[in-house]
């Protein structure tokens, strides 16, 4: 493939997946930047790995494969800069506005610590990505049986945790974004 | 209510809130910086990306050879020493060292270098940014900088504790100087660029980016600093990667052109990498 395949095929997918992509980090990151880094950080990886990116719906599920260990690296330290993306992180500061000083406790959240990693990786993408068992063994790496079991699992665990942090669940909204509010 | 719906409730943002970000300014931003970079190894042609000219040549006033920074691929491959701060596999005709230690000492690479047989390799350190994330290395010896490259996407997933990681050739013959970035001490001039508004630099927080020559020297300016300029030639006859000039003197400079980012060796001088406008001329080799 030569060079303007490779720059028409990879902006068709950059257009087609980066809400998606951006979505992934901003649910999982803590500020603007990080995610902006994140998301960055995954389509340069993409891009150097296009002979490896599939074709197709798949292509979205290896990216949030890409997203996922990204954003372990980035957990760790390992930030890396290929691209300065300044104004996506600029961009990116409408998607977290300062908590409300009326927010009460976080008990979603602790239910949520209180999973392992896996566990929370695994609800998250079913919840969040909405993908199917199927999908999230494309992402994870594992079989799709497997993938089906850890999520059930997983389910079972998270509505313990919420019992024991608050056993007579509350409906829960999602804070409205600036732009949202208007 | 269920618990699906509950951990929905939850997300700071969802995909339908999206709708549109794909064509935003800073979608398009970031798409034009990625496809200016190297794609992966195999595919690299021998004339250098425009940021590794940069690299390269920024370090020439240290190092006749290039210096590497940046995410590269990972393969399998088989461990062949380990220290507490180095560990190393063989992957091919390459080594892929895995730091562990926040500040290893030259003398503990180059006992690493050696027991893999690359016994004529000595180490030094150079201060680069505490900001500078990835791991900036080089040779003194441009034959070497041939494959070299940094392997950090799974670092951590290789080498538990990984720091930093980057790949040399195994076959190094002949005496070689191997560099390796350090934290700059405060006030200490850089060896290798840093981005000069991030935190902690020359102009932490100030957005140069997409302004217009004439606007950044200004705020350069008010920040007391000294401007040097270098142009950033897009590909051109259909070749794949851009060429970046430097030493650029301001009078051919045009003041409405845009600016692409601001750099500094912490040594006072800024500078900014100017994209030329359309009717701009190319000099006899860019």
């Amino acid at each position: 493939m030569d060079e303007t395949d490779d720059r028409t095929r990879f902006e068709a997918v950059y257009r087609r997946t980066y809400e998606q992509i951006l979505g992934y980090a901003t649910r999982r990151c803590s500020c603007a930047e990080d995610a902006a880094d994140v998301v960055a950080e995954t389509y340069v990886i993409a891009w150097r790995r296009m002979a490896e990116l599939p074709h197709g719906d798949a292509g979205r599920l290896w990216l949030y494969g890409v997203a996922r260990r990204v954003l372990a690296n980035h957990r760790r330290g390992e930030r890396r800069r290929a691209t300065r993306h300044a104004e996506l992180t600029a961009e990116a500061e409408i998607l977290f506005p300062p908590p409300s000083p009326l927010g009460g406790p976080d008990e979603v959240g602790r239910a949520m610590d209180m999973l392992s990693d896996d566990d929370r990786e695994l609800l998250t993408l079913a919840v969040w990505e909405e993908l199917d068992p199927g999908q999230i063994a494309e992402v994870l790496g594992c079989s799709r049986n497997a993938a089906r079991t850890r999520l059930h699992r997983a389910r079972k665990r998270f509505t313990k945790a919420l019992q024991q942090i608050r056993p007579s669940a509350r409906l829960e909204t999602r804070p409205l974004l600036e732009k949202e509010s208007r | 209510m269920n618990t699906d719906q509950i951990l929905k409730n939850r997300a700071k943002v969802l995909d339908e809130d999206l709708a549109d970000w794909a064509s935003s300014a800073g979608a398009d931003a970031l798409l034009a910086e990625i496809v200016l970079l190297e794609q992966a190894p195999a595919q690299r042609r021998r004339m250098p990306s425009p940021r590794r000219i940069l690299l390269g040549v920024a370090a020439s006033a240290v190092l006749a050879g290039a210096l590497v920074v940046g995410p590269s691929l990972f393969r399998a491959s088989e461990q062949v020493y380990a220290s507490q701060a180095v560990t190393i596999d063989r992957d091919g005709d390459m080594y892929a060292f895995y730091i562990t230690d926040g500040d290893p000492t030259p003398a503990e690479l180059e006992k690493a270098f050696h027991s893999v047989g690359l016994d004529k390799v000595t180490v030094k350190l150079i201060p680069v940014s505490p900001q500078e994330r990835g791991p900036v290395f080089g040779f003194d010896r441009p034959d070497l900088e041939q494959g070299a490259s940094a392997t950090v996407f799974d670092c951590a997933e290789r080498v538990e504790g990984c720091l930093k990681a980057f790949r040399v050739a195994a076959d190094i013959n002949g005496p070689a100087q191997f560099f390796l970035g350090r934290p700059a001490k405060p006030g200490e001039k850089y060896a290798f660029r840093a981005d000069a508004s991030w935190p902690g630099e020359a102009l932490a927080g100030v957005k140069i980016q997409g302004r217009s020559v004439e606007q950044a020297v200004r705020l350069v300016r008010k920040h007391d600093l000294k401007v040097a300029y270098e142009l950033d030639w897009p590909a051109g006859n259909g070749g794949r990667d851009g060429r970046n000039e430097q030493n650029v003197p301001a009078s051919r400079i045009d003041p409405r052109w845009s600016v692409s980012s601001a750099e500094t060796y912490n040594d006072g001088v800024i500078v900014l990498r100017v994209v030329p406008g359309p009717d701009a001329t190319r000099p006899p080799g860019f």
